[in-house]
C-alpha cells in the first residue's frame, strides 16, 4: 500500500509546487499577468473545440445525427426539446467536461470567470442546435453549462497550478504537458503562442493563499442496510484525491474559486464498469461577512459539480448553495473549529431510478434538487481533524416516472497524521433514500458506508 | 452603400426565418410517402418507415415466436419525438417496453412462446422507425 502512494507522491507534488521566491520573478516580464481579451481567437477555438468530435461523427463514422443542415437546425429551432437517455456516465460526467472545453475557449483567452461563463452556455446552445440532428436535450444544456463552468474554472487554476513560467528544462516540459493535459484549449494556446519556453513571471493569481492535497488509498465497505459487517456487504479497495485549493474562510470574498475543494475516487470492483466513483468541485463566487467576533462569520455562495456513483447510489448534480460559513478565532486554544449551515438549489440533478430503464442505458430520474448541508469541523494543526457532515436532499421528477425522492445522509470522518505527511482516516456515513412514485410502488432504501485509509498529504496536513 | 457587417447579419437571420419556416407543424399518419415495409412472419419481424415528418400513428402485430425471449435490434433514427415499442407474450405478459433507439442490439424479458403481440406507437416522431425482432430460446 505504501509503496503504491509513494510513487504517486511526486506526482502530488508537482501539482502542489509552491510559487518560486518572488525575489527570482522580479525583473521578469508578466505577459500573463493582464492578457488582453481575444474575442476572435476564443470564438475559433470555441468552433474547432465542436467540430473536431463532429467531423469525426459526420465523416469517419458517418453517423446520420451528424448530418447537419439548414433544415435540422430549422427543427431544432421550431420543435420541442426532449430530455435524452444518455447514460449516466455520458451525462453527468462527458457533457460537463466539454462544456469545460468551451468555457476555457474563452478563460484561456484572457477573460475571466464570469465573462467566460457565457461561453460554456453559448457552446452547449450551438451543439445542441446546430452540432446534432437530435432535439436539443435541456439536461444536456445544463449540464454542459453549469458543470462545464464549475469543472472548467476548477481546471483552470489546478492548470495554474502545474504551470510555473521560471522553470527551465525537463521539468519545464513536463510541467507544461501535465498543464495540457488538465487543461488542452490552454496548452494549444500556449503552444501556439510560444509560451511554453517563454521564461516569464508567473502571475499572482496563478498561486492560492494556500495549498492541501491528500492521496488516499483504502478500503470500504458497503451495505444496503445500516450494518456494514452484514454478510451480504460489498467491499471495494479505492484510491481518492482530495485538493483544498485556497483558504476555505478567508478567501471566500476574493473572485471564483479562489478556494475551492476538489475531491475524485477510483475504485476496485465497481460493478457495470462504474470504475469513475466519485468527482466533486466545489469552489467559491462571493462573501459578505455577516458580524463581527473574535471568529469569523460570512454569508457565502458556492458552485457546485457532483458525480457519485457506486453501489448505493447514483446522483449527480450541478447548481449552487449558500448560507453561513463561520470559524473560531485563529488565537483560540485547541483545535480549530469550522462549521457552515447552506441551503442548496440544483438546477439540473439525477438520481437513480428504481423503475426507469431505457435500451439506450439510461437507468436514472431528472429533476431539480432543493436541499441543505450542515457541516462541522475541528481541527488540530499538523496531526489531526474530525468532520461531521448532514445533507438533505429534495428531488422531484422532471424526467423519469412521476414522482420525488428525498435522501437524507449523516457522515463522520476523522485523520490522523501520525508521522508527519503520513496518516491514517476512518469514515462511516448512514444514508437513506425515500423515492415516492405517482404510479409505481414507493421505495425506501437504507444504506451504510464504511472507509478506513492511509493517507498522504502534501504538504505536511496544517489546516 | 450597406455596410457588409449588416449584409452578414441580414444573411444571417433571413437563413434562420428559412429554416424556421420549412419546419411545419402538421400532424401525420404513416402513408405510401413514408414507404412502410413490414416482414412478418416466424421469429423473425421487420418494420421500417421512413422519412417520418411528425407521424402520430399506432400499429398491432401479431407475432409468432417459438422462443423464449425476443432480440430486438434498434436500427430506428427519430430524432423529434418518440417511437415505442412494446411487446406481450403469448399470454399478454409485458416482456418489453422500450423507446425506438438508434443503432442498439437489446433483448426482452423471457416469455411464453406462441403468439406474440407488437405494438408501435409513433408520437410526433420525425425521422426513421425500424427495426428487428428475432426469436431466441
Amino acid at each position: 500500500m505504501r509503496h503504491a502512494t509513494h510513487r504517486l507522491a511526486p506526482v502530488l507534488a508537482a501539482v502542489l509546487a509552491l510559487a518560486p521566491p518572488a525575489a527570482a520573478q522580479q525583473s521578469l516580464p508578466c505577459p500573463d499577468c493582464n492578457p488582453p481579451k481575444r474575442f476572435w481567437t476564443a470564438g475559433w477555438q470555441l468552433l474547432a473545440v465542436q467540430l473536431i468530435p463532429w467531423s469525426v461523427n459526420a465523416i469517419a463514422r458517418d453517423a446520420e445525427w451528424a448530418h447537419v443542415s439548414p433544415a435540422t437546425w430549422g427543427d431544432n429551432l421550431a420543435f420541442p426539446w426532449q430530455w435524452d437517455n444518455n447514460k449516466f456516465l455520458n451525462n453527468q460526467f462527458s457533457h460537463p467536461y466539454h462544456g469545460n472545453l468551451y468555457f476555457n475557449a474563452a478563460r484561456t483567452n484572457g477573460y475571466d470567470f464570469w465573462e467566460s461563463a457565457p461561453w460554456a452556455l453559448g457552446g452547449s446552445l450551438m451543439w445542441e442546435l446546430f452540432g446534432e440532428v437530435w432535439a436539443p436535450s435541456p439536461n444536456d444544456l445544463l449540464n454542459t453549462t453549469l458543470g462545464g463552468i464549475a469543472l472548467g474554472e476548477t481546471l483552470y487554476r489546478i492548470s495554474s497550478l502545474v504551470l510555473d513560467n521560471t522553470a527551465t528544462g525537463s521539468e519545464r516540459t513536463w510541467r507544461e504537458i501535465g498543464a495540457t493535459a488538465l487543461n488542452p484549449v490552454r496548452g494549444f494556446n500556449r503552444l501556439t503562442r510560444g509560451q511554453m519556453n517563454d521564461v516569464t513571471a508567473n502571475p499572482p493569481d496563478w498561486r492560492p493563499s494556500g495549498i492541501f492535497g491528500s492521496l488516499e488509498l483504502g478500503y470500504r465497505r458497503f451495505a444496503t442496510d445500516l450494518d456494514v459487517t452484514d454478510a451480504d456487504a460489498l467491499s471495494q479497495s479505492f484510491l481518492a484525491l482530495r485538493l483544498i485549493y485556497g483558504n476555505q474562510v478567508e478567501d471566500l470574498d476574493r473572485s471564483p474559486f479562489s478556494t475551492f475543494t476538489l475531491s475524485g475516487m477510483i475504485s476496485s470492483n465497481p460493478g457495470d464498469g462504474k470504475t469513475l466513483a466519485e468527482l466533486r468541485a466545489r469552489g467559491n463566487l462571493g462573501a459578505r461577512e455577516v458580524f463581527d467576533d473574535s471568529g469569523r462569520h460570512q454569508l457565502a455562495g458556492f458552485m457546485h459539480y457532483t458525480f457519485l456513483s457506486n453501489p448505493i447510489i447514483e446522483y449527480g448534480a450541478q447548481g449552487f448553495s449558500g448560507g453561513l460559513v463561520t470559524r473560531s478565532a485563529p488565537e483560540r486554544k485547541g483545535p480549530a473549529l469550522y462549521a457552515e449551515a447552506l441551503g442548496s438549489f440544483m438546477p439540473i440533478a439525477a438520481i437513480q431510478s428504481d423503475y426507469f430503464v431505457t435500451a439506450e442505458g439510461r437507468d436514472y430520474d431528472y429533476g431539480v434538487a432543493f436541499g441543505g448541508n450542515l457541516a462541522a469541523r475541528a481541527a488540530w494543526s499538523g496531526r489531526a481533524a474530525l468532520t461531521l457532515t448532514g445533507t438533505y436532499v429534495w428531488l422531484p421528477v422532471l424526467s423519469g416516472f412521476s414522482g420525488d425522492h428525498q435522501i437524507i445522509s449523516a457522515s463522520a470522518e476523522g485523520r490522523y497524521y501520525f508521522a508527519g505527511k503520513y496518516g491514517l482516516g476512518l469514515a462511516y456515513t448512514l444514508f437513506s433514500r425515500g423515492s415516492n412514485y405517482r404510479h409505481q410502488a414507493d421505495v425506501d432504501q437504507d444504506a451504510s458506508e464504511a472507509r478506513a485509509f492511509f493517507t498522504l498529504a502534501v504538504p505536511r496536513w496544517t489546516p | 452603400m450597406i455596410p457588409r457587417r449588416l449584409l452578414a447579419r441580414a444573411a444571417a437571420l433571413a437563413l434562420l426565418g428559412a429554416a424556421v419556416a420549412c419546419a411545419d407543424s402538421v400532424v401525420r399518419q404513416v402513408g405510401p410517402v413514408n414507404d412502410p415495409e413490414l416482414v412478418n412472419v416466424t421469429d423473425s419481424l421487420y418494420f421500417i418507415a421512413s422519412d417520418l415528418e411528425n407521424v402520430n400513428d399506432q400499429f398491432t402485430w401479431s407475432w409468432e415466436n417459438t422462443g423464449t425471449r425476443a432480440e430486438v435490434l434498434h436500427r430506428a433514427f427519430i430524432h423529434h419525438g418518440y417511437g415505442i415499442l412494446t411487446i406481450d407474450d403469448a399470454v399478454g405478459t409485458r416482456v418489453d417496453s422500450t423507446l425506438l433507439e438508434w443503432e442498439l442490439d437489446a433483448s426482452s424479458r423471457e416469455g411464453v412462446p406462441g403468439t406474440w403481440t407488437v405494438t408501435l406507437i409513433l408520437a410526433g416522431a420525425r425521422g426513421r422507425a425500424e427495426f428487428y425482432l428475432l426469436g431466441r430460446p
